[in-house]
C-alpha cells in the first residue's frame, strides 16, 4: 500500500468520479479513500462510528476537502481536523466550487493549507488537479507521521 | 429698551420737570417779595433818616450829617451807602473819594420819593426831602446792598431745594413703582414664554393680568402653545411611524439581501457542479470512446461542452455582478487617467497585430473604491477595444469635461457603435445589442459598469452612432478636491 493516501472528501459522486479520473489521468496513483460527508470524514480519520478500528497512525498525506457537505460542512470538518492534536498539521486542500470571497476567509482563517477553486471546464479542472497531486505529493515534505 | 424703563423715563421726566418749575416758580417768588418788603422797609427806614437829618441841613452841619449818615451804614448790614444831594450837587455823602456821577444821574431833579427796583447787585432807595428843607432838589439818597438783602433769604431758598430734591426723589420712586406695576403683567408673560414662545397653562394662571391686553395676549399665545404642542406631537408621531417604518423595510431589505446572498451561494455551488460533470463526462466520452465515436458525434458533444462552458461564463459573470451590488465600497482616490493608460497597456501588449490609437488626457483625480473602479475602466476599454477590431485605423480616447455635477469621463471610440433607439438596453444584464458570433459577451460588462457607477452615486449615459462608434460618458460621486 503506498504511504501517500488522499482523503477525498466530495459528496457529489460526479465530481468524484471527475477528481478520481483527473488524478488517474496525472498519474498520481495514490490511494483514495473517499468520504462522501463530513461526519463520514471525521470518522475516517479519528477512526471512530463506521471506521472503528481503523488504524489512526496511517493518516492520510492529504485531504482534499469540499465545502458544500452534508451533516457536516466543510468547514466544520476544517474546525475539528485542527482542534485533534492527531491531525492538527495534516495538509487539508480546500477543493470546492465557491469563489465567494466570504469561504476563502473562512478557510484560511480556520487552517487550511490551500484553496482551489473547482473550473466547470474539465481541462482546466484537471490541469488544477495535476498541479495541486504534484505540489502536495511530490513537491512538498508533509510533516513527520507519528 | 424694556417697556419699565420707558416708562420710568417718562414719568420721572415729566414728575422732575414739574417739580422744577414749581419750586423755582416758588423760590423766585419767595425772593421777589421778600425784596419788595426789603425796599418798603427800607423807604419807611428813609422816612425816619430824613426826620434826622432835616434840621442838620437846615443847619448845614455837615459833620453832624456826615457822622449821622456813617453810623446808618455801621448799624445795618444791609445799606451800602448813603448821600445827599442838592439840584443834583452832592451835599453830603458816605463815599470818600465822592459821589459817581451814574448815580447823580439818576437822582430826579423834583417829584415824590421814589423807591427804584433793583438793579445789577445793588438797590436804592430815593427820599425826596426837598418839602422838608423848603428846597427842590435835595434827595436822601440810599444805596443797598442786594446780596445782603438775599442772604437772609438763604435758608428758605435752601429748604425749597431740599424740599424740591425729596420731592425729585419720591417723583423717581413713584415713577419706578408704578412703571413696575404697570409692566409686571406684561414681564410676567414675557418670562413665562419659554424661548420657543410656548405658554403653559400653569404658568399663565401665575400672571393673572389687570389688563385687558394682556388677558389677550395670553390667551392668543395659550392657544397658539396649543396648537404647536399638538403639531409637535403630531410630528413626533409621524416621525415615529415614518422610523418603525424604515426600521420595517430595513429588516425585509436584510431579508432579501439574505435571501439574495444565499441564492448567489447556492448558484456558485449548485449550478456550476452539474455543468463541470456535464463537460467532464463529455469529455470522457470524447478520451476514452472517441473511436467508437463518428465525427458527428464527436461534434455534438463538443457543442454540448461549448454550451457548458457558455454556461459556466454566464454564471461567474452573473455571480460578479450580484458580488458588486452587495460588496462594501472602500474610497480612496483614483487616478482614472493612470489606470487607464496601464490598461490600454495591457491590451496592445496582449494582441500586437491590432495598432489602436490610444489618447488618454489627464483627468481629475476621483474618491472611489479602486478595485471596483478599475472594473469599469477595464470594462469600457474592454468593450472600445472589442467594438472596434473592425476598423483599421481604430481610436479610444479617455477624457473628461466639466459638469454642473462635477467631471464626466467619458470613453470615446470608432467602433461599431449602435443605434441610440436602444440606448436605454445598454445596461440591462444579459441584454446585447450585437449577436454572439458578431462580437463574443455576455452582457452583464456595462450593467456591472452602471451598478458600480450608481453605487458610488453618479450616473453613466451612453452615445452612439450605428458604424461610427460610440460614446460612454460617467460621473463618479465623491471627487477628490
Amino acid at each position: 500500500m503506498s504511504e501517500k493516501m488522499i482523503l477525498l472528501v466530495e459528496d457529489n459522486s460526479d465530481d468524484e468520479a471527475l477528481t478520481i479520473r483527473a488524478l488517474k489521468m496525472n498519474n498520481l496513483l495514490n490511494e483514495i479513500v473517499v468520504a462522501r460527508d463530513g461526519a463520514e470524514a471525521l470518522d475516517f480519520l479519528f477512526g471512530t462510528g463506521a471506521y472503528a478500528g481503523r488504524d489512526t497512525t496511517n493518516m492520510p498525506e492529504l485531504v482534499l476537502l469540499d465545502l458544500n457537505l452534508p451533516k457536516l460542512s466543510g468547514l466544520d470538518v476544517l474546525k475539528r481536523i485542527r482542534s485533534d492534536a492527531r491531525t492538527q498539521l495534516l495538509p487539508v486542500v480546500v477543493l470546492t466550487t465557491s469563489d465567494e470571497d466570504r469561504d476563502r476567509v473562512d478557510s484560511y482563517r480556520l487552517g487550511a493549507n490551500s484553496y482551489i477553486g473547482k473550473p466547470v471546464n474539465f481541462e482546466e479542472f484537471s490541469k488544477s488537479v495535476r498541479q495541486l497531486g504534484v505540489y502536495w505529493l511530490a513537491l512538498n515534505i508533509g510533516p513527520p507521521h507519528t | 429698551m424694556h417697556l419699565k424703563k420707558i416708562i420710568f423715563i417718562r414719568i420721572a421726566g415729566l414728575l422732575t420737570m414739574m417739580i422744577l418749575l414749581i419750586s423755582g416758580f416758588f423760590a423766585y417768588f419767595v425772593l421777589d417779595r421778600h425784596r419788595q418788603l426789603t425796599l418798603q422797609t427800607w423807604k419807611t427806614r428813609s422816612e425816619v433818616l430824613a426826620d434826622a437829618v432835616e434840621r442838620l441841613i437846615l443847619w448845614d452841619d455837615r459833620i453832624a450829617l456826615k457822622e449821622q449818615l456813617d453810623s446808618e451804614i455801621e448799624k445795618s448790614t444791609v445799606l451800602l451807602y448813603a448821600f445827599i444831594a442838592r439840584k443834583k450837587e452832592p451835599y453830603i455823602s458816605t463815599f470818600a473819594k465822592g459821589v459817581p456821577t451814574a448815580l447823580l444821574e439818576r437822582v430826579p431833579a423834583t417829584g415824590l420819593p421814589a423807591v427804584w427796583e433793583f438793579q445789577g447787585l445793588e438797590g436804592e432807595v430815593v427820599y425826596d426831602i426837598a418839602k422838608r428843607v423848603d428846597e427842590s432838589g435835595t434827595v436822601l439818597h440810599l444805596g443797598l446792598n442786594r446780596r445782603e438783602i438775599d442772604r437772609k433769604m438763604a435758608p428758605l431758598l435752601t429748604s425749597i431745594v431740599l424740599v424740591g430734591g425729596a420731592a425729585i426723589v419720591l417723583g423717581l420712586w413713584l415713577a419706578h413703582v408704578v412703571a413696575r406695576r404697570t409692566t409686571r403683567e406684561v414681564d410676567d408673560l414675557v418670562s413665562a414664554l419659554s424661548s420657543y414662545g410656548e405658554l403653559d397653562d400653569l404658568k399663565a394662571r401665575a400672571i393673572n393680568p389687570k389688563s385687558s391686553e394682556v388677558a389677550e395676549l395670553i390667551s392668543t399665545f395659550k392657544a397658539l402653545s396649543a396648537e404647536r404642542l399638538q403639531a409637535a406631537l403630531d410630528l413626533q408621531h409621524l416621525n415615529a411611524q415614518l422610523e418603525e417604518r424604515v426600521a420595517e423595510r430595513t429588516e425585509q431589505l436584510a431579508v432579501a439581501n439574505r435571501e439574495l446572498d444565499a441564492f448567489a451561494y447556492s448558484v456558485s455551488h449548485d449550478l456550476r457542479a452539474p455543468l463541470r460533470g456535464i463537460d467532464g463526462f463529455s469529455l470522457a466520452l470524447v478520451q476514452d470512446y472517441g473511436d467508437k465515436l463518428n465525427d458527428e458525434g464527436k461534434d455534438y458533444l463538443n457543442r454540448v461542452r461549448n454550451g457548458c462552458l457558455r454556461m459556466g461564463k454566464l454564471i461567474d459573470e452573473m455571480l460578479r455582478l450580484s458580488r458588486i451590488t452587495r460588496c462594501e465600497i472602500c474610497p480612496k482616490t483614483v487616478s482614472l487617467g493612470e489606470m487607464t493608460r496601464q490598461i490600454a497597456e495591457e491590451y496592445t501588449q496582449r494582441e500586437p497585430d491590432r495598432t489602436v490609437e490610444f489618447v488618454v488626457h489627464d483627468v481629475p483625480e476621483v474618491e472611489a473604491d479602486p478595485t471596483l473602479m478599475h472594473s469599469v475602466m477595464q470594462n469600457m476599454i474592454d468593450n472600445a477595444w472589442k467594438y472596434s477590431r473592425n476598423n483599421p485605423a481604430a481610436r479610444i480616447e479617455f477624457g473628461s469635461m466639466t459638469t454642473g455635477e462635477g467631471p464626466a469621463f467619458f470613453v470615446k471610440d470608432n467602433g461599431a457603435g449602435f443605434n441610440m433607439e436602444y440606448a436605454d438596453k445598454l445596461f440591462t444584464p444579459f441584454q446585447r445589442l450585437h449577436r454572439a458570433d458578431e462580437f463574443e459577451g455576455t452582457g452583464i460588462g456595462l450593467a456591472s459598469v452602471q451598478r458600480i457607477i450608481l453605487r458610488h452615486g453618479g450616473r453613466i449615459w451612453a452615445e452612439g452612432t450605428e458604424g461610427e462608434g460610440a460614446v460612454f460618458y460617467f460621473t463618479v460621486g465623491g471627487q477628490a478636491s
